[in-house]
């Protein structure tokens, strides 16, 4: 059993490489397009339903069973979706910090900022 | 001082009906399209160009229910070029930046069932790939503006997520 009969992408080597490229260049075009249009689960959800039915055609005869590839393929959606959100969320703490005014740091903005502070506490 | 009041340049300005129209023609005819395959008034995809597009003719290519989603998508841009005659003011902006591409969209996917049907297989990979580029372009056009309704989320964010999502996999799965 060679690895791509495992995936059930057949024996020619050369075109499953292919295959392979474009699958990992697809599902990393989906994580960006989930990161740019955040909260849009519907981008991992076209994404992962045409995943679904690629592994079902292909895993016909091979190790790689329907069951096993629907979990399989879902699992991945998740994490996909999960992976994009969380890069999402550290870029927009990243921005808020880079955004944020500096800390006062002479005494004179200290007392400033303190007496600012007193103010709008009223 | 009084702080500058910034005019919204598309308050009150609703998209023009011609703009609508061809949105509704393009939906329509895209519809139009898929139901003569579906029918099978012409001649099923999966059966011209020598197979070309069976799901076992490539490695990538998903398996027959997959195409169940287009359904769901066509369904929602209808929806969508049916929405956009309804009175909304609020949602002016993100109608106009939705709009052009949503026409693009419509009409390039009718111009790839045509090409399939005509055997054509490597313009249809050129198309899927232009039309991947003009529904990111609907998604970058509203992605500043969060949906205001239900129906807009459903219809612009929801329809074409599901599409932009698909074709990222149908691409692929063409190019093999």
């Amino acid at each position: 059993m060679t690895l791509t009969q495992l995936f059930g992408l057949g024996t020619d080597l050369a075109g499953t490489a292919v295959a392979l490229v474009l699958l990992v260049a697809a599902g990393a075009g989906a994580v960006v397009a989930i990161r740019r249009f955040t909260p849009n689960v519907m981008i991992a959800v076209g994404f992962c339903w045409g995943l679904v039915w690629v592994v079902r055609a292909r895993s016909r005869g091979a190790l790689l069973m329907p069951t096993v590839a629907w979990a399989a393929t879902v699992a991945a959606a998740l994490v996909m979706t999960v992976m994009a959100l969380q890069l999402e969320q550290r870029r927009s703490a990243r921005r808020t910090v880079a955004t944020a005014p500096p800390a006062p740091t002479t005494a004179l903005e200290r007392a400033l900022a303190t007496r600012q502070a007193s103010a709008v506490s009223g | 001082m009084t702080p500058e009041r910034v005019e919204d340049p598309w308050a009150g300005r609703d998209i023009p009906a011609l703009a609508k129209a061809t949105l509704g023609v393009a939906a329509f005819v895209n519809l139009y399209a898929v139901m003569r395959v579906v029918s099978r008034e012409d001649e099923s995809i999966a059966t011209v160009a020598s197979g070309a597009f069976a799901p076992d003719s490539a490695l990538l290519a998903p398996a027959q229910p997959a195409f169940m989603l287009w359904t769901a998508i066509y369904l929602g841009v209808f929806g969508h070029a049916v929405r956009v005659w309804l009175p909304d003011r609020a949602a002016h902006r993100r109608r106009h930046k939705v709009i052009l591409p949503s026409i693009c969209a419509a009409a390039l996917n009718t111009l790839w069932i045509v090409c399939a049907q005509r055997g054509l297989v490597v313009v249809t990979g050129v198309v899927i790939a232009i039309l991947l580029v003009t529904v990111w372009l609907a998604m970058d056009g509203v992605r500043a503006e969060p949906a205001h309704d239900t129906s807009s989320l459903v219809l612009i964010d929801g329809t074409y997520g599901l599409y932009l999502g698909w074709l990222l996999i149908a691409t692929a799965a063409t190019s093999t």
